[in-house]
């Protein structure tokens, strides 16, 4: 008996970090915070959209979550003229997409190659040799997005204009 | 003064000699009226209240557009995939029919759930419509307080809210179950306007054969109700240059005509069981002339003010009886005379007649002190009513519904947590305060939902409802919550009473508020003209009482004219309030029909009471006068009115459902308070026993002085 209840207390005490770690919460920084890093790679997102709100999304090209996203915007012309949107490629360890994320910026334009792949279900060749640009570029974001605890894919960060009206 | 007899001799030569000339004139004139005249009928009260209300005048200045929202209500029996599909295709039709801008629905509502749980930002919103029968009764039985509105328990009967810019009309859409429909429809048919038309014509000639034994009473009547009423919607055409009537507001004119004419009607025809018909004729003219000059007068006097006040309705109401009134007199005057004198009667006697020495002989011994308790009961309801009228409109006349929905638009200039707490706190608020509001469904509300979805806690985080800001756009969820500058909330009634709720908004100050649906509107159009028309009524019961006073050089007949008109309407009121009735049009009508026939009422008892008492007849003799040449005519009168209100309620139309059912329930009021009141008034404040001493066993001779 006395065995029993040393055994449970083994697995209670060691349980407890397990599951205390995968509740890890998860809050996004304030934006005065959140912005400045942004700034320092935004000249390496894709672009697409003309409006006042800028919608920075992390996303993942094969991720299935992030293919949808991509594509109800990229069709719908409202949201485009509503916001500005910096697409951030920042691969899921499990999906293995660092190649298709190398093969998209080295594209002559990575945001019609971006939405090949994500919105036109389009097969692209995935021969590519990283460049070196684009590893700073893949590793910029990465050091960005641990810094702003980005755990899904997609992931939003909305900028708006002081006092700008919505939509205009 | 009412012992004055006129000398008519000569004019009754005259209307005599120039009969053929006078009717050819008045036909000649009402055809050529009716060719530059076309009446629009109708038999919705809307565009009226629209017309007064202030919060439709607030909400174009905003330019929103109100919006009529009808309910539809389906009984589908057992739920099916294959009724969800017909369901779906309706809804699809609905949203297609000419003037609809949106509905809401169970097949239109939408499921928003994030799809990649904690993985993913990513939410979606889909139609309820995509899921199959069993998901869809699965899912509602677990969120049902969002759906309660267009689905019940069972799933049998399934509800669909139709906004649109004009009442749609129902028959003219493939509806594929049996269904109710909450919206009457707008526009009166022509048949509709004919069956009223018939009804009044029918109950005329059945009563009119019945009591006088002859059809030149009928024909006649019919006659000077038509003249009258071509002549009075003319007129208020030119007054007011507006052409819609009411289809409930022509019996108006059809009740003060014919009471007048029976006036002298009745006369003309009784006055042959002792006088040739000349005689007859002089008879008739007069003892009509003055009585019937002064209700006219009354009705001018009493209502004339109100034509200046600043309501549509009261200004039509009022011009309605004025006119009908002035224009009854000229015709009795002119056009009977002339059209009568071509018919002699075979059998003068009425035997109705007979009655009104039961009633003299009854209430000569009226009992004092239950007249006081009467009158002080009448004024405690009275009080109460102005107490309401005054503090407490919203509590007067009820608008008690089972489901029903207020839409509100609020301006705003940027979406922001304090834009957010102020809808959060409105909705806390007004779910606080009042137990029948439901549900409310605003920006707010789908925005949680998309937050929940993505199971994020805190809304106000400007990332969080910026996040479900963008997924409400990217879905085209928006247009039903907001516009650029303006958030559209919906508030969801369950068992309440509107008026309480539409109150509650108009006194609201957490933030700016606009009512965008046009029954809302017109509750707001009610609520704010509850005040003008009580005191425009109560103002012209006191110039009645005034005149009455003045005609008859008595200080105590301005507080039986007051009274006497009162009464009816004080009691009516009391009914509205405790059976719940909303106020409309048709009750407004009904009221207004009542004060001209009480006047009248009041002027001709009192005429023939004061008359009979100055030359010396005893009470009970004067009243047996009284009762026989203004009680009978009233009686008959008021009866034609009552059979022909009662048959109104058999026709499909609401409006006139509605009039015939306060009509015969006023007019009953109306004749009680004539036959049983007016008369022990006219007792209570004899002081001719003063100066006179009384002559016991008169012999009653009606044609002496009468």
């Amino acid at each position: 008996m006395r065995l029993l209840y040393f055994m449970t207390f083994i697995i209670v005490t060691f349980s407890m970090p397990i599951s205390a770690a995968e509740k890890s919460v998860h809050k996004k920084l304030p934006l005065s915070e959140s912005v400045p890093l942004l700034r320092t790679i935004d000249k390496y997102a894709l672009h697409m959209g003309t409006g006042p709100i800028e919608v920075h999304i992390f996303i993942d090209p094969l991720c299935p979550h992030s293919k949808n996203l991509i594509e109800m915007i990229a069709d719908n012309d409202k949201a485009l003229s509503r916001n500005s949107y910096y697409l951030y490629l920042y691969t899921l360890k499990r999906l293995h997409s660092e190649k298709m994320v190398e093969v998209i910026y080295e594209a002559a334009d990575p945001l019609t190659s971006l939405l090949d792949v994500m919105a036109r279900h389009k097969k692209i060749e995935m021969k590519s040799t990283p460049k070196k640009e684009i590893i700073i570029k893949v590793d910029a974001i990465a050091k960005v997005a641990e810094q702003l605890d980005v755990y899904k894919r997609p992931y939003m960060i909305f900028i708006k204009q002081p006092k700008e009206k919505r939509g205009h | 003064m009412y012992y004055h007899t006129p000398k008519v001799n000569s004019y009754v030569t005259f209307v005599e000699k120039y009969r053929l000339g006078i009717i050819l004139s008045y036909i000649v004139l009402t055809i050529a009226t009716l060719f530059f005249y076309r009446p629009e009928f109708v038999n919705s009260d809307t565009s009226f209240w629209l017309n007064e209300s202030k919060e439709m005048q607030r909400t174009q200045a905003q330019t929103y557009d109100a919006k009529y929202i009808a309910q539809l209500k389906l009984n589908i029996g057992e739920f099916s995939d294959e009724k969800k599909g017909r369901l779906n295709k309706f809804q699809h039709t609905l949203e297609k029919v000419n003037g609809v801008s949106h509905v809401d629905s169970l097949c239109g509502s939408y499921r928003i759930y994030s799809d990649g749980q904690e993985d993913s930002s990513l939410v979606k919103a889909t139609p309820l419509g995509v899921m199959d029968a069993k998901a869809l009764k699965k899912f509602v039985k677990v969120f049902g307080k969002d759906y309660d509105s267009f689905v019940n328990a069972n799933f049998t009967e399934v509800s669909y809210f139709i906004y649109s810019n004009e009442p749609i009309d129902i028959n003219s859409i493939d509806i594929p179950f049996e269904y109710t429909y909450s919206e009457p429809n707008v526009k009166a048919d022509l048949s509709d306007y004919i069956l009223s038309v018939l009804v009044v014509i029918f109950s005329i000639m059945l009563f009119f054969r019945l009591v006088f034994h002859n059809y030149i009473s009928a024909v006649a009547g019919l006659f000077v109700i038509a003249l009258t009423m071509v002549a009075t919607f003319t007129l208020i055409y030119l007054f007011t240059g507006d052409n819609q009537v009411h289809i409930a507001m022509t019996l108006i004119v059809v009740s003060i005509a014919l009471i007048d004419y029976l006036y002298f009607y009745y006369r003309w025809h009784v006055s042959q069981y002792k006088a040739d018909v000349s005689r007859a004729m002089l008879k008739t003219i007069n003892r009509n002339i003055h009585p019937a000059f002064w209700t006219s007068l009354i009705t001018l006097i009493g209502l004339g003010p109100l034509l200046v006040v600043d309501s549509t309705i009261v200004q039509q109401l009022s011009l309605s009886v004025i006119l009908a009134s002035l224009f009854a007199y000229l015709l009795n005057l002119t056009l009977l005379p002339a059209l009568v004198s071509y018919f002699t009667v075979a059998h003068p006697k009425v035997e109705v007649a007979r009655y009104c020495y039961m009633f003299a002989n009854r209430e000569i011994h009226y009992n004092r002190v239950f007249l006081r308790y009467f009158l002080a009961a009448t004024t405690v309801v009275m009080l109460i009513g102005a107490y309401q009228l005054f503090f407490a409109q919203e509590k007067m006349f009820a608008n008690n519904v089972e489901k029903d929905i207020i839409t509100i638009a609020v301006p705003y200039q940027e979406v922001d947590e304090a834009l957010l707490l102020k809808i959060d706190a409105f909705e806390t608020t007004i779910k606080k305060e009042n137990s029948g509001v439901k549900e409310v469904t605003s920006l707010l509300t789908i925005m949680e939902l998309f937050n929940k979805a993505n199971s994020q806690e805190d809304i106000y985080s400007e990332q969080n409802f910026m996040q479900s800001l963008f997924f409400l756009e990217l879905y085209g969820l928006e247009k039903d919550v907001m516009s650029d500058d303006t958030l559209f909330i919906r508030v969801t009634l369950d068992n309440t009473d509107k008026n309480i709720i539409i109150h509650w908004l108009q006194n609201y100050d957490g933030m700016e508020i606009y009512f965008t649906d046009i029954d809302s509107i017109i509750g707001t159009a009610k609520l704010d003209k509850l005040m003008t028309l009580g005191v425009s009524l109560g103002t012209a019961l006191v110039i009645i009482g005034l005149i009455m006073g003045w005609i008859f050089r008595s200080r105590e007949m301005i507080f039986v004219g007051f009274f006497v008109n009162a009464i009816p309407i004080v009691w009516f009121g009391l009914f509205l309030n405790l059976f719940s009735i909303p106020l409309s049009l048709e009750v407004l009508i009904a009221m207004t029909i009542t004060v001209g026939l009480a006047s009248d009422a009041t002027v001709h008892f009192g005429y023939k009471y004061y008359r009979s008492r100055f030359y010396g007849r005893t009470e009970k003799h004067a009243l047996e006068v009284m009762f026989f040449y203004a009680g009978v005519p009233v009686i008959i009168g008021a009866l034609i009115l009552m059979a022909v209100f009662a048959l109104l309620t058999l026709t499909d139309v609401p409006s006139l459902q509605h009039i015939g059912a306060y009509g015969a329930i006023l007019m009953l009021l109306s004749l009680l308070t004539d036959l049983l009141i007016l008369p022990v008034l006219l007792l209570a404040i004899d002081k001719f026993n003063h100066n006179k001493a009384e002559r016991p066993n008169a012999r009653v001779d009606y044609n002496l002085n009468a």
